[in-house]
């Protein structure tokens, strides 16, 4: 009981650290029942995450057609840790296991009208794109930091 | 100064140098036949030998050792060995190729010995089957520098940290590496091999299962 009600307060933090610090919208908690932690999903108010290999594409493409192409906030995933917590490897690839690339969304339309075109740049977008969480790590004095974390070989983006 | 008188100053000169020459000539003669005679005595007489080599030996005894002319004929003619003449191994004027003979019973030690358990590590040989270029990763904290190419033509895309797969990992380590490798344009990569089970005989690398591979960046908020 005690170690069910301490991951609902972590997550109970990272939900409010996200929505009242950082703007997220939409926020919504998974509880799935093969994994014992909680899941944040959340829509960022920008864009969170540029693939660099995107980036060179888009730059390309807006070349090309001489317009910019938007780059709307895409639904991300949050795991939410406490900076006292062990994890192991087994742990990281149980919890890339049980998701998706995209959150469930309630309203499915919304990711899929992306995938009408076959251009290059969106191959890295929607449910296309690699497999990602955002670690939240929480501290007790109610600091989170926030880590992107890939499944696999991702290489770094160029900033 | 005139001429005459500065032409015999010189060869006043030249009659000291020679004298001096003569002189040293005489008395390194005198020497080596004093040295022959302390070596035939040496055998039978030590006492008297030592004490005679203890008048003469103001000179050091390599003089004795290292001339061939009078180290080599001695031995010829007491076949006894000497013990005034130890380093026979070392032949004067010859550098050895190895320091093996300088060591004792050094001889079955030249060949290398195979190291023990020096297997590349499972995240190692992932990297490397993939085409990455690795390199020590101690300069940025972690086990691996990883290159996508020639280290001297690329910047190093990731370091990397090989963990065991259920090896307990601290947060502040995770923090801490994400954040410098984001400094330093990385990706902060921490990777497990997980163990083999039954069923995946085709996804062994090193004894073992797949290699999970994880890429972490600073999220910028």
């Amino acid at each position: 009981m005690a170690a069910t009600n301490y991951l609902d307060d972590l997550t109970n933090t990272v939900l409010h650290n996200l929505e009242y610090q950082h703007d997220w919208t939409r926020l919504k908690v998974h509880k799935q029942p093969g994994t014992a932690r909680p899941l944040i999903s959340g829509l960022p108010p920008r864009r969170l995450y540029v693939h660099p290999d995107e980036q060179i594409e888009l730059i390309m493409a807006e070349k090309n057609r001489e317009e910019r192409i938007p780059q709307p906030p895409e639904f991300e995933w949050v795991l939410p840790t406490h900076l006292a917590e062990k994890w192991t490897i087994k742990g990281f690839a149980e919890v890339f296991d049980s998701i998706g690339p995209i959150p469930p969304s309630d309203n499915p339309q919304e990711s899929s009208d992306l995938e009408d075109e076959d251009a290059q740049w969106k191959q890295w977008r929607g449910s296309k794109r690699g497999k990602r969480i955002l670690m939240a790590t929480v501290q007790d004095d109610s600091t989170v930091v926030y880590y992107l974390m890939h499944d696999g070989i991702v290489k770094p983006r160029q900033n | 100064m005139d001429d005459t008188s500065r032409k015999a100053y010189l060869q006043s000169l030249k009659t000291q140098r020679k004298k001096a020459h003569a002189a040293l000539e005489e008395e390194k003669l005198a020497r080596t036949a004093q040295a022959k005679a302390n070596r035939l005595n040496n055998g039978k007489s030590p006492r008297k030998a030592g004490k005679e080599q203890a008048t003469t030996e103001a000179v050091p005894p390599e003089d004795g050792l290292f001339d061939p002319a009078s180290s080599a004929e001695p031995t010829a003619i007491t076949p006894t060995p000497n013990t005034n003449t130890t380093p026979r191994a070392i032949a004067p004027g010859i550098t050895p190729g190895t320091s093996a003979d300088l060591i004792d019973g050094a001889t079955g030690l030249t060949e290398p010995r195979a190291l023990d358990g020096a297997k590349p590590s499972p995240l190692y040989a992932h990297l490397n089957s993939k085409g990455y270029f690795i390199t020590p990763g101690l300069r940025f904290g972690g086990d691996y520098s990883v290159y996508p190419g020639d280290p001297f033509r690329y910047h190093a895309h990731f370091m990397a940290t090989k963990y065991g797969w259920e090896e307990e990992i601290t947060m502040l380590d995770l923090v801490a590496s994400g954040r410098l490798g984001t400094a330093v344009k990385k990706g902060y990569m921490l990777a497990g091999q997980k163990p083999r089970t039954e069923g995946d005989g085709s996804k062994d690398l090193i004894n073992g299962g797949e290699v999970r591979a994880f890429c972490m960046e600073w999220a910028g908020m």
